[in-house]
């Protein structure tokens, strides 16, 4: 950029950079609208732009040859893709695009990697970053094996309102069945079980937070211990988590 | 492509709407799609350890509201059929 002023970002990997770090990458950063299903990174490719996300959700998805989805990442403002650059490899393995609409700071791979090469210090930040996702798609695994749909469906929401502009968001029903990895109509029952218990409301294509502690509960434990290591390696987090008891 | 709506007739005789709704080609896909769905939603109450809930039923009815297709969950539990 050309201007002194220095830019604000809302992104919180970007916001906790040194100076010099930023300086980096700052010239290289381009600020781009993410309609919802944007592909960021495409299965079996190499990897051309890295994002640092502002305000909306990607999400990581693999995907079964013969059919069938399943979310094993999110990624709100607290992260960015890209991370097999970070971890010395120029592919991806998994499809990463919009599932809720917003934007971001678009970098080229080539840029990120001569940066990474020159600065240990952005290394070591970015493997950090890494390290908890590397975390929550471990819990994950754990919860999609072990975990019955309710308590997947509040932990998933609970993730998404973290990194949400507010307590109301766009979802459809199709859409977390995707994430899921289960069929819309068994979606459309768990919703309706935690919108019983009052904890969420839902219309057609939205969703409303309404008692957040009792979606912890339903989560049964399994939502906090990745959020818990997010604080540990990069800091507070700047969205709803909060690890204080509540 | 016409969309479907897969209301549940639960337990106790109440109407749980589906407020948004699937596409399907035809209404042979929609009859796959309740038994794959039914097996799912009986095979997730199982393992919390609740009781098959064979009383309960999908309602699947049309953009105009009109039922085209009734499938008790029984089914589901009795018959063989597409895999959730």
């Amino acid at each position: 950029m050309s201007d002194s002023v220095p830019r604000h970002y809302q992104n919180q990997l970007l916001q906790r950079l040194s100076a010099p770090d930023l300086a980096l990458i700052d010239p290289y950063l381009e600020h781009v609208a993410l309609p919802l299903r944007t592909p960021l990174e495409t299965a079996n490719s190499i990897i051309e732009n890295v994002y640092f996300i502002e305000e909306g959700i990607a999400s990581i998805v693999a995907t079964i040859p013969k059919g069938g989805d399943t979310e094993i990442g999110l990624i709100g403002s607290e992260g960015m893709t890209g991370v097999m650059l970070i971890l010395g490899d120029d592919h991806c393995v998994h499809d990463t695009y919009m599932q809720l609409a917003g934007s971001g700071f678009r970098v080229p791979a080539a840029a990120l990697v001569e940066a990474l090469a020159a600065s240990a210090s952005l290394k070591t930040f970015l493997l950090r970053y890494v390290a908890t996702l590397f975390i929550q798609t471990g819990f994950t695994a754990l919860v999609n094996a072990r975990s019955k749909l309710n308590e997947r469906l509040a932990r998933w929401l609970l993730m998404c309102h973290d990194r949400a502009p507010n307590d109301h968001f766009y979802i459809t029903h199709e859409f977390m069945a995707v994430m899921l990895g289960v069929r819309r109509p068994g979606v459309t029952v768990a919703i309706q079980e935690l919108e019983g218990k009052g904890l969420i409301r839902a219309t057609r294509g939205e969703i409303v937070i309404r008692d957040r502690n009792g979606l912890v509960r339903v989560a049964d434990g399994t939502y906090s211990p990745a959020e818990d290591e997010y604080e540990r390696l990069i800091g507070k987090m700047n969205y709803r988590y909060s690890s204080q008891p509540e | 492509m016409p969309r479907y709506f897969f209301h549940v007739r639960n337990q106790q005789g109440d109407l749980k709407e589906d407020p948004e709704g699937q596409e399907f080609a035809d209404l042979a896909s929609v009859e796959q799609d309740a038994m794959a769905a039914a097996k799912e939603i009986l095979a997730e109450e199982l393992l919390r350890g609740k009781s098959v809930l064979t009383k309960a039923a999908f309602e699947i009815v049309d953009e105009n509201n009109a039922l085209v297709l009734r499938f008790p969950f029984s089914e589901a539990a009795q018959k063989v059929g597409t895999q959730p």
